[in-house]
């Protein structure tokens, strides 16, 4: 053959292929011509025609058959077969559309539901962080263990014993935070920055954008940018680099930028070289740098943290006065910068995975009631010689195709759900475990993803009702007249009750999420309404005398408490929440030996007032705390319960200082309890120190007003600047902003886990609606004869009864299993609320029972009301 | 009756390259009837298990089909081998005697000790 004469073929081969009509015109000519041939021939030997062509179809085996194994033989029929399936899929689909509504509806959903989460996931969990090998970057922590698994920045000394005797790391640099002014361009304003050694930079593996990062060569007085800052601030000038800006009042010279992809710490918006003054550089006690190293290649971070612990063992033993409580650990740079997101994000993702797998089993269970119905149909197409293969395929392209077009909606749903997930990381509290993320791609990955989960989804939502329906029985099916075979009913309860336990995990995952953050709501032990807030950090260069800062202070408040719209006005070091905190070591008379800590704050009278925080026992700061009065404190019932129990505390003295330098204070009241770490961090017992016999530099201005809380951002600042117009006011927020920021991840995951939930409930009703509808459907003769035969129709009622109570109960005895089995994955995240809390449980249940008989309701009722004359005279 | 084999899918192939070799360009109803008188009625042939083999043996290029009028002025499709085509029947006749000769000491042997 030659080799047009074989491309010819070829093309008419696809020809056919994409023309099966042609294809299928030639066989049946074929075949024809076939049959016509052998009747000639019986006819020439005797036989009359009529019965030669009979004789001849026989020896032929069939036109049908003989058609359907020649399709069975060409070589394109799978592609053919599954045109021709979508073909005849979209047919059908479109004869039905309630259901196919209701089914592209369920499916969108569940994997819109899923594409979200997975995008939240993604990009803050599955990410490779954005430096070459970044799985190698470790944060080195001392530990306090007295405060349990706190981490602490370490000392110079133990810096260099660590570096000393550690193998595990290639290399280890340090750093330590601060914060600077800005000053000399538009606003004043205070950022963080972070002061990094040399070799900080080159350890990440990233240089800059522009310019160069730290030479050992530089002084103490440059700088290197965040991409951020200088887009925000210096409007990308590309020619910065060699400018001087002023920080703190100080002349820094720009060297380098460095490129967006850099983020550490994540909200850092500056680097200055570190510089450990000389009579620190051999300090076991000041904890000031924040560490970071990269693995050998191989050394795994257990390992590492193993070693580094018996060092810091070792250096306890040593050095017992600073020593004896320290430990050491190694954090992985992406539990770091992601870690407390994580727990809400895995907890999220296992719930919109039993979304999806309810989502399938509804659809499973639609589809199964369809497959009864279309019982004929299929029996039909089985008589004209289709395979079981053939009809499995047919009922999953249907099956695959509403999955497509519920997952294409899906991915819309999914952008929108994407921004909503971005409430899971907010803005305003310095919890530096939480990432910044201001935007979720749906990138590749996710729709990747996304149509994996699809093309899961239809499988698993198509397979059960594809083989259930392909082995219909044929006498069976085509003897039963138009009502078709109706045997799908043993299996439709088994997918509910599957549905009605995935619900109860679901609604008791959100109960609990719900009452967790409600209990949090309610104790926050302040009035956030109608509160402002921001902080005011001052410069230490500028306010370098204690003396100062409380001249400013005093200044402030003054002015505050008329400025316009503000009734009221105080100052804190530290406000609840904002994720900085402070705390302070002290003896008590008691217990001498026993070093004890607690939660440190200073605060004037004002503070207390504004913030509605109220003085349960004893006395509040007063004017005639000054300076060189008494030293005074207040302590939280926190404080009281934890360290005193049922004796009073008014009056007793503690040692804030240590044993060579005593500083005892009196503690004059008791305040309420105060929300101030926000979580996951639980909540220490705390200490007040007034501002009048204390000094800080922090300062945490609190604002109230009867009127708009927004209009004091503007009274806030213009009072600060009508002291010093150089001194920057940051965090300028509500307090329920801050507050809504503070729960934020607990409360977008609890909405969202509740939105879950609901869909939980109302997939699981639905389910139950179909399965009790149709067999009350199914036994309408049934019913009609047993009230015929005079039964009460509260016998019927207990016959369909039974079924939703045995298909209900079941759901609900292993939901309840598994919730009670995986409830740990969950108590991660609850405060206050056991993950077995037997009343929510309970609750659920009855919620769930409930609901149940609601969705039955209406086929019961119809199943009751049975015209036995009119179900018996139907059909 | 229960001397009629059945015949699969190979042996029919052959049967059918065979047959167009000897007798050139034939259709689809000419071949079986053919392969029926050639076994000496031995063969039991659903005519119609004919029709996929045609179609295989087409897609791997060893057949041509096009249409054409039979002797009596019936329009049919006919089938003829290819120049690969006759390169196979060698092949698959080699094969073929090669299997059977094998077959063959296996059972003859069998009878002699019977």
């Amino acid at each position: 053959m030659s080799p047009p004469g074989r491309w010819l073929r070829w093309l008419r081969r696809l020809g056919a292929t994409l023309d099966p009509r042609a294809r299928e015109r030639d066989l049946a000519e074929e075949l024809e011509s076939h049959l016509q041939l052998d009747v000639d021939e019986r006819v020439r030997h005797g036989a009359d025609p009529e019965s030669a062509r009979r004789e001849a179809l026989l020896a032929l085996g069939g036109v049908e058959p003989t058609k359907e194994r020649v399709r069975d033989q060409s070589r394109l029929r799978a592609l053919e077969s599954i045109v021709q399936d979508v073909r005849f899929a979209l047919r059908t689909l479109a004869k039905d559309r309630i259901f196919t509504a209701v089914v592209i509806f369920t499916f969108a959903l569940g994997l819109g539901a899923n594409t979200a989460i997975f995008g939240a996931v993604n990009a803050v969990l599955l990410q490779p962080l954005p430096y070459p090998d970044g799985d190698q970057l470790v944060g080195l922590w001392a530990i306090d263990r007295r405060a349990g698994h706190d981490t602490r920045p370490v000392t110079p000394a133990d810096y260099a014993d660590w570096r000393a005797a550690t193998r595990s790391f290639s290399a280890i640099a340090a750093s330590s935070d601060s914060i600077v002014t800005l000053t000399g361009q538009g606003e004043p304003e205070s950022l963080i920055g972070y002061r990094f050694a040399p070799e900080m930079f080159p350890l990440f593996g990233i240089p800059a954008a522009l310019g160069r990062t730290f030479e050992a060569a530089d002084g103490a007085q440059v700088v290197v940018l965040s991409d951020r800052l200088w887009r925000r601030r210096f409007q990308a000038d590309p020619r910065i680099i060699g400018r001087a800006i002023r920080l703190d009042q100080k002349s820094y010279n720009v060297v380098g930028v460095m490129p967006p992809a850099f983020r550490h710490p994540s909200k850092v918006e500056l680097w200055t070289p570190l510089v450990i003054p000389p009579d620190e550089v051999s300090s076991r006690s000041r904890q000031m740098l924040r560490l970071v190293a990269r693995l050998r290649p191989g050394v795994t971070v257990e390992q590492a943290r193993a070693e580094l612990r018996t060092v810091a063992a070792n250096l306890a033993e040593a050095h017992p006065e600073t020593n004896r409580q320290r430990g050491a650990d190694v954090i992985s740079l992406r539990t770091a910068y992601s870690g407390d997101a994580r727990p809400a994000l895995l907890v999220l993702l296992g719930a919109v995975g039993f979304v999806l797998l309810l989502t399938c089993s509804n659809i499973a269970g639609l589809s199964l009631a369809r497959a009864a119905r279309r019982g004929r149909e299929i029996a039909v197409r089985t008589a004209l010689g289709a395979g079981r293969r053939r009809i499995v395929q047919q009922l999953l392209t249907e099956s695959l195709l509403l999955a497509l077009v519920g997952g294409a909606a899906g991915l819309v749903l999914a952008m929108w759900g994407a921004e909503l997930l971005v409430g899971l990381f907010p803005k305003n509290v310095s919890n530096l475990k939480i990432p910044n993320v201001e935007h979720i791609p749906l990138d590749g990955p996710v729709a990747l993803f996304s149509f994996g989960a699809t093309l899961v989804a239809g499988v698993l939502a198509g397979l059960i009702p594809a083989i259930r329906g392909s082995r219909t029985d044929l006498n069976q099916a085509l003897k039963e007249g138009s009502r078709g075979a109706a045997r799908s009913s043993r299996l439709r309860p088994v997918l509910v009750a599957a549905q009605i336990s995935l619900a109860l995990m679901l609604s008791t995952g959100a109960g609990l999420l719900i009452r967790s953050s409600l209990l949090h709501r309610h104790a926050l032990g302040f009035d956030s309404e109608r509160l402002f807030t921001s902080r005011v950090l001052l410069d230490k260069t500028r306010y370098p005398e204690p003396a100062q800062r409380r001249q400013f202070l005093d200044d402030l408040v003054k002015r505050l408490r008329t400025a316009p719209g503000v009734q009221s006005a105080g100052v804190v070091s530290f406000l609840p929440l904002c994720g900085w905190s402070s705390g302070i070591t002290f003896f008590d008379l008691a217990h001498p030996g026993a070093e004890r800590e607690a939660g440190a704050l200073i605060a004037e009278p004002g503070y207390f007032t504004t913030m509605h925080i109220p003085v349960v026992r004893g006395r509040p700061f007063a004017a005639g705390d000054t300076a060189s009065a008494p030293k005074v404190i207040l302590v939280d019932s926190r404080f009281v319960r934890t360290f005193f129990g049922d004796t009073d505390p008014i009056g007793v003295r503690l040692n804030l200082g240590d044993a060579r330098q005593p500083d005892w204070q009196e503690i004059i009241g008791v305040t309420g309890d105060v929300e101030n770490d926000p979580p996951p961090d639980p909540q220490r017992p705390m200490i007040y120190l007034p501002f009048s016999q204390n000094d800080s530099p922090f300062f945490g201005v609190v604002a109230r007003t009867g009127g708009d809380v927004s209009a004091l951002a503007a009274a806030v600042r213009d009072t600060v600047w009508s002291i010093d117009r150089d001194q920057p006011v940051s965090y300028a927020v509500t307090m329920d902003t801050l507050v809504a920021d503070a729960f934020a991840v607990d409360h977008t995951s609890t909405w969202i886990l509740s939105f879950f939930a609901v869909l939980a409930v109302a997939l699981a009703a639905m389910g139950i609606y179909g399965v009790i509808a149709h067999s009350v459907l199914e036994r309408r003769r049934e019913i009609g004869i047993r009230m015929a035969l005079g039964a009460p129709r509260s016998h019927v009622l207990a016959l369909m009864l039974r079924r939703l109570a045995l298909m209900t109960g079941t759901g609900i005895v292993i939901g309840l299993a598994v919730t009670l089995a995986g409830a740990r994955a969950l108590q991660a995240m609850l405060y206050g609320v056991s993950a077995r809390d037997p009343l929510l449980l309970i609750a659920v249940v009855l919620l769930l029972s409930l609901v149940a008989l609601l969705a039955a309701y209406v086929p019961l009722r119809r199943a009751v009301r049975t015209d036995p004359m009119v179900a018996l005279r139907e059909d | 009756m229960s001397q009629k084999a059945d015949v699969w899918q190979g042996t029919l192939s052959l049967m059918v390259l065979k047959t167009l070799e000897l007798l050139g360009r034939l259709h689809g109803y000419g071949i079986a009837r053919r392969i029926e008188q050639t076994s000496g009625d031995l063969l039991e042939l659903n005519y119609g298990t004919l029709y996929p083999a045609l179609v295989k043996l087409e897609q791997e290029g060893f057949i041509v089909a096009e249409w054409g009028v039979s002797e009596n002025g019936r329009r049919a499709k006919y089938y003829e081998l290819t120049r690969s085509g006759k390169k196979q029947v060698e092949r698959a006749e080699r094969d073929w005697k090669q299997t059977t000769a094998i077959l063959e000491r296996f059972l003859v042997p069998a009878k002699v000790r019977s």
